[in-house]
């Protein structure tokens, strides 16, 4: 009955399973991240929600207003009109975003030659590696008087054509928009075209017998079913409209003409770092993740999807 | 593999923090410094080889101060003029002991502690220019040096040397045209740009939308020009005033605004805006990102309005094939306003290197060092040294040299500078309004009513913000406006 050293049972931490590093020094590398992630994500963000209820001016002590900054937000006629920007933007965003890269992932699955359908995938992802800064320099270069589009009209001696089309308070909104154009982004051809490829085999050729015709499989085979890869795009996607200013921080800068291209995300930005208002800016950062937290909640809960499984 | 790669992490980590920890040692003085264009490496205009004079200047001086390294380091230009990354590492107490930037952007950090006042060290003789007794005196225009005093009245930096801008104009483009020399008059410069562009040619444009700002500047100082000596209710200290003859002040601008003057009511602000808005007609219509250089340089823009640092870019480019030439802002006459009265336009451009000594140095017990360095930088063979390899900007230190491809820039900078620059030293927050709806404005966004109307609240909310501002105490600005309150007045209310 005497348990002998040999099936003494060892610390937690040098316990291992097979193949694998003992536990302690698992847990040891796994500290240095935490420990970054708790100092560089979760103590800015719990501090920039204390300072959302204070008056802070950078370099002195922050002075607490209570609810003060999210009443003048209320009030604010810049922070409302980056709303009413956003919500422009982001109807067309959302509906390119996720309306192209469906139609072109459907285009690449409906490709016979899978020689060509890799070549188009590779084609597709190959401007991933661009950085985004670059991307929007260079449209912001098309779009100058010294830029192709112009030289076009020119070309074409469409001289009335010629606008200003980042500076002119009819068209600035409307440029930034089309930034990106055809839309076909990479991303999210891919997880289309995942879910796509994920769809039995068995299910397609169903509707193939039941003599459902292309159109009709798209709407009700393919749609219904890549719906979880659907809900995940609109959420990245609204994440990125709401949070995103780095392509109206470089096309126009400070969000203008006027206040035709201000966004939540730059307004944000500018309070906080260049009219020093940083409780002003935390205040609008934390209401933009209220928006955030509320929109996925309501995604998870509207657009309920289960995994398929052949036999249910 | 796991154990592997976390080794190798591991190392990295303690190696990368030993090799930052061996410099400096403990008894070592480390000076970072920024000096913008002229920090060793950088490539000024994006043209000829890299600048390094600097660095030899620093290599000197580390000679005589065998306890201090200079590292260069560039600091991180966001974009905008309000130095954001500076801000984060001043509140943080990391910036760069020396740093270059505008110090209106300074100014608004003068209750922080966060740059260090320069007054006193400028009264010590400076030990690299034999014989001087005031570091101060060391500086050729010293009025402008002057100028750079904060409200609160002290001097945050030194200024190494000058700008300005002028036109560049593209003559072979403007002869073929049938135009034979540079306008000399406000009116002969628009049908100069009437002919230009009927050719389908940009005919003016300048850097970054920076027209709009500049433009203003020159044609209030125009328009303005008679009234000058009575709106100016707080006259310039006396040693500024061969830089700035009449100069507002922020609270100067807000008291003359709480009067009627700069606002809708005002017949001349009116005009100015309007005449601003006429001249835009002929700037690129993409007005904010064109790249005017790329326009001139291929013939397709016919003047380049720019700062003198466009020297360099335009004196090394191999590739230019046009005869180019200087020129400046022609005066506007009552031709075009009866406000105008034909005087030649002020400058617009004035210190250029203006650099500040960061409470780093006061953290790191450098100061004494740092004072030291930046007064062999500034000695006259060292700035020479620097400011002639760069090719921007002309030395501002007595006994220094000057490349003489800067001459027409130095002709232009002897006029003195326009008044309404004070919208420089505006709290940014309104300033930013101020610039975004003069854009929208000029970009018909709105007409010039609805535009004057928010300048109005734009500028009401500006005074009120300072309203228990000790410094924009208005008593003594009323007593000199009671005395002048019956000219000024007609002034704004004319005749029909």
């Amino acid at each position: 009955m005497n348990s002998t050293p040999h099936h003494k049972k060892k610390p937690w931490y040098a316990r291992r399973s097979a193949g694998q590093p003992p536990l302690g020094l698992i847990y040891l590398l796994l500290l240095a991240p935490v420990c970054f992630l708790i100092i560089f994500n979760y103590i800015p963000a719990i501090s920039a929600f204390y300072h959302a209820f204070t008056q802070w001016d950078p370099g002195k002590p922050a002075i607490w207003i209570g609810l003060g900054n999210f009443l003048d937000l209320y009030h604010d006629p810049i922070f409302l009109k980056s709303l009413q920007n956003l919500l422009k933007l982001g109807t067309f965003i959302f509906f390119v975003n996720l309306t192209i890269p469906f139609i072109v992932a459907e285009m690449i699955y409906h490709l016979k030659s899978e020689r060509w359908s890799y070549a188009a995938r590779v084609a597709l992802v190959l401007p991933m590696i661009v950085p985004g800064v670059v991307i929007y320099m260079i449209w912001q270069y098309i779009y100058s008087d010294a830029g192709i589009l112009t030289a076009l009209l020119e070309s074409l001696g469409l001289y009335d054509w010629i606008y200003g089309w980042l500076s002119h308070p009819k068209t600035a909104l409307m440029a930034v928009a089309c930034v990106g154009f055809p839309f076909a982004y990479g991303f999210n051809v891919l997880i289309y075209y995942a879910g796509l490829t994920n769809i039995p085999q068995s299910i397609l050729e169903a509707a193939e017998v039941d003599g459902l015709s292309a159109p009709g499989r798209i709407f009700y085979i393919h749609i219904p079913l890549i719906l979880s890869q659907f809900k995940l795009l609109v959420v990245i996607t609204m994440i990125g409209i709401v949070n995103g200013f780095e392509s109206i921080y470089i096309l126009t800068r400070d969000g203008g003409p006027g206040y035709e291209t201000m966004v939540p995300g730059l307004y944000m930005y500018l309070n906080g770092f260049v009219f020093e208002r940083m409780g002003y800016a935390a205040a609008i950062g934390l209401l933009m993740l209220i928006f955030l937290l509320t929109f996925t909640i309501l995604i998870n809960r509207l657009v309920r999807t289960e995994d398929y499984e052949p036999g249910t | 593999m796991h154990l592997l790669l976390a080794l190798i992490i591991s190392v990295g980590f303690f190696w990368g923090n030993t090799a930052e920890a061996q410099v400096p040692s403990q008894d070592e003085k480390l000076l970072r410094v920024d000096l913008s264009q002229y920090t060793p490496g950088m490539i000024p205009g994006g043209i000829g080889e890299p600048v390094k004079a600097a660095r030899t200047v620093a290599d000197a001086w580390e000679q005589l101060h065998p306890n201090c390294k200079v590292k260069y380091q560039l600091m991180v230009n966001t974009g905008t003029t309000e130095g954001e990354w500076l801000k984060t590492q001043l509140i943080g107490k990391i910036a760069p002991e020396i740093v270059t930037m505008n110090t209106e952007v300074a100014w608004q950090a003068i209750d922080k502690d966060w740059f260090v006042p320069l007054d006193e060290i400028l009264q010590r003789p400076n030990p690299y220019i034999p014989g001087n007794e005031h570091w101060l005196d060391s500086f050729s225009n010293k009025a402008l040096t002057n100028s750079k005093r904060a409200p609160n009245g002290k001097l945050y930096c030194i200024t190494l040397d000058t700008v300005e801008t002028g036109l560049y104009y593209n003559m072979t483009l403007l002869k073929k045209l049938g135009i034979d020399r540079k306008p000399e008059t406000w009116e002969e410069m628009i049908e100069a740009f009437k002919i230009i562009q009927n050719a389908n040619t940009t005919p003016m444009t300048a850097q970054s939308n920076i027209a709009s700002d500049w433009g203003q500047d020159i044609i209030f100082e125009m328009i303005y020009h008679e009234i000058m000596p009575l709106l100016d209710v707080n006259p310039s200290a006396a040693d500024v005033k061969d830089y700035q003859e009449y100069f507002f002040d922020p609270p100067e601008g807000g008291f003359l605004f709480t009067k009627g003057f700069f606002s809708s009511r005002d017949p001349r602000w009116r005009e100015m805006h309007r005449i601003l808005k006429e001249w835009r007609n002929y700037w690129a219509k993409e007005l904010k990102f064109t790249d005017p250089m790329r326009l001139f340089l291929t013939g397709r823009l016919a003047v380049l309005w720019d700062g003198s640092w466009t020297i360099r870019r335009v004196a090394k480019d191999p590739y230019i094939n046009f005869e180019w030439d200087i020129g400046y802002i022609p005066a506007i006459t009552k031709e075009t306003s009866h406000y105008a009265s034909g005087t030649p336009a002020t400058l617009i451009g004035g210190a250029a290197m203006q650099v500040h000594i960061t409470n780093s140095a006061v953290y790191n017990h450098s100061l004494e060092e740092c004072v030291d360095f930046l007064m062999y930088l500034s000695a006259p063979q060292n700035i020479e040294k620097i400011a002639g390899e760069a090719l921007l900007f002309m030395p501002n230190v007595n006994g220094a040299k000057m490349d003489p491809r800067l001459q027409p820039f130095a002709e232009i900078i002897k006029r003195k500078s326009c008044a309404i620059q004070w919208m420089e030293a505006m709290d940014p927050e309104y300033k930013k309004v101020w610039r975004r709806w003069l854009d929208y404005y000029l970009e018909d966004g709105f007409g010039l009513d609805e535009y004057l109307r928010i300048l109005d609240e734009n500028f009401a909310a500006w005074v009120k913000s300072h309203e228990n501002d000790s410094a924009w105490d208005f008593t003594a600005m009323e007593k000199v406006w009671q005395s002048r309150q019956e000219t000024l007045l007609r002034e704004l209310n004319p005749a029909p």
